[in-house]
């Protein structure tokens, strides 16, 4: 698939670890620290699409396009794509305007990236976490 | 049951496993994807269940090129069964949620953690539940009995194995116990906010109960 790359278990562990580590961060910097935590709860959305994509997929986004990396989620589990997108859509007031983000906004935020972290979670209670084989395969033929 | 591997309730062959890949989404996928997700399995023998699986129709096969795709026949009769047992998960969970409800506020907080939260359940494994029970009796309304709430945690229990075939086992807390536990750094509770699945109340709530504990770590980094 164009725009992605391969994981494996390794990757898909390490990414929920960060999933969940930015999700605490964001939450606990919410109230002093706003737009640094809106632009942790972006972080935390990411990685844990990443885990989604790569339980169910095999693969994660790797696109710098926001649109293919939504798309790609939404293929792997139908109904996470539009958290991605709210995340996605904020992340540059968040970190790239001086613009401050809203209480809504960051409430927004905050929702959108822990239904991500919680599908992640799920994603993988349900399919399992499989020991490691990065190798390459023969092709399909 | 294993809830990592909920095709195993019915086969426990390989064509369950694959069936569980192709039922997780409506994409196609190659051998070596399924292969590369499944990780254990040899490609001859995912070639060979999808052969099987496409003489029963239940899966579509396509050549793009010299690529060989598969994907699972949604409008098959089979399809809606497979669906149901590829979200077992989800279902306990949702299950778990519901009758969790039926508590009011006398749960503060729940969640499924260890290996049936992490995907790393064997045949045997227990299902480990966190519970927070509220400390005021006003919260916890006419529930607030510690007979009723023992009988209701019983119930669960019975509840889990019914439903699963597994063991169910109860951490309970009430919210004092749990503040104390905190003080007392217990790091059990640092891996139910990292990997519980949350089944009652909010993480959030329970991050805010755990905090002195991330502090107590800092402190002791510093």
């Amino acid at each position: 698939m164009v725009g992605t790359r391969k994981c494996d278990s390794a990757v898909t562990a390490g990414r929920l670890s960060k999933a969940v580590e930015f999700l605490d961060a964001a939450e606990h910097l919410e109230d002093d620290m706003p737009n640094a935590a809106g632009d942790l709860f972006v972080d935390a959305g990411i990685a844990a699409s990443d885990v989604i994509c790569c339980v169910r997929l095999g693969v994660h986004s790797s696109s710098a396009t926001h649109s293919e990396a939504v798309t790609l989620l939404e293929t792997a589990d139908k109904g996470s794509g539009k958290h991605l997108s709210t995340l996605l859509g904020l992340k540059n007031k968040a970190a790239y305007t001086h613009q401050a983000l809203s209480t809504a906004e960051r409430k927004k935020m905050n929702r959108a990236a822990s239904h991500l972290v919680e599908a992640a979670k799920r994603a993988v209670a349900s399919a399992g976490q499989r020991p490691d084989t990065a190798k390459e395969r023969p092709t399909d033929r | 049951m294993q809830l990592n591997r909920p095709f195993a309730t019915v086969t426990p062959t390989l064509d369950g496993d694959v069936l569980a890949v192709l039922a997780s989404s409506e994409v196609t996928f190659t051998i070596t994807q399924i292969q590369r997700i499944l990780t254990t399995a040899s490609g001859e023998g995912i070639r060979k269940v999808l052969t099987r699986l496409t003489a029963q129709g239940v899966v579509l096969h396509d050549q793009v090129g010299r690529t060989n795709t598969y994907r699972l026949n949604t409008e098959h009769l089979a399809a809606e069964p497979i669906l149901a047992l590829s979200r077992l998960t989800a279902t306990f969970l949702d299950r778990l949620q519901a009758h969790l409800e039926g508590w009011g506020e006398a749960v503060k907080y729940a969640a499924v953690f260890g290996s049936a939260a992490t995907g790393r359940m064997t045949l045997g494994s227990d299902i480990d539940l966190f519970l927070v029970r509220a400390s005021d009796p006003e919260h916890a309304g006419g529930r607030g009995d510690p007979e009723a709430w023992e009988q209701q945690v019983t119930e669960l229990v019975q509840s889990v194995t019914a439903w699963t075939g597994n063991d169910g086992r109860v951490l309970e807390y009430t919210e004092d116990e749990l503040r104390a536990a905190v003080a007392a750094g217990e790091p059990l509770l640092s891996d139910v906010a990292r990997q519980g699945l949350t089944v009652a109340g909010t993480r959030a709530w329970l991050n805010r109960q755990l905090r002195p504990i991330g502090k107590a770590a800092a402190a002791r980094r510093a």
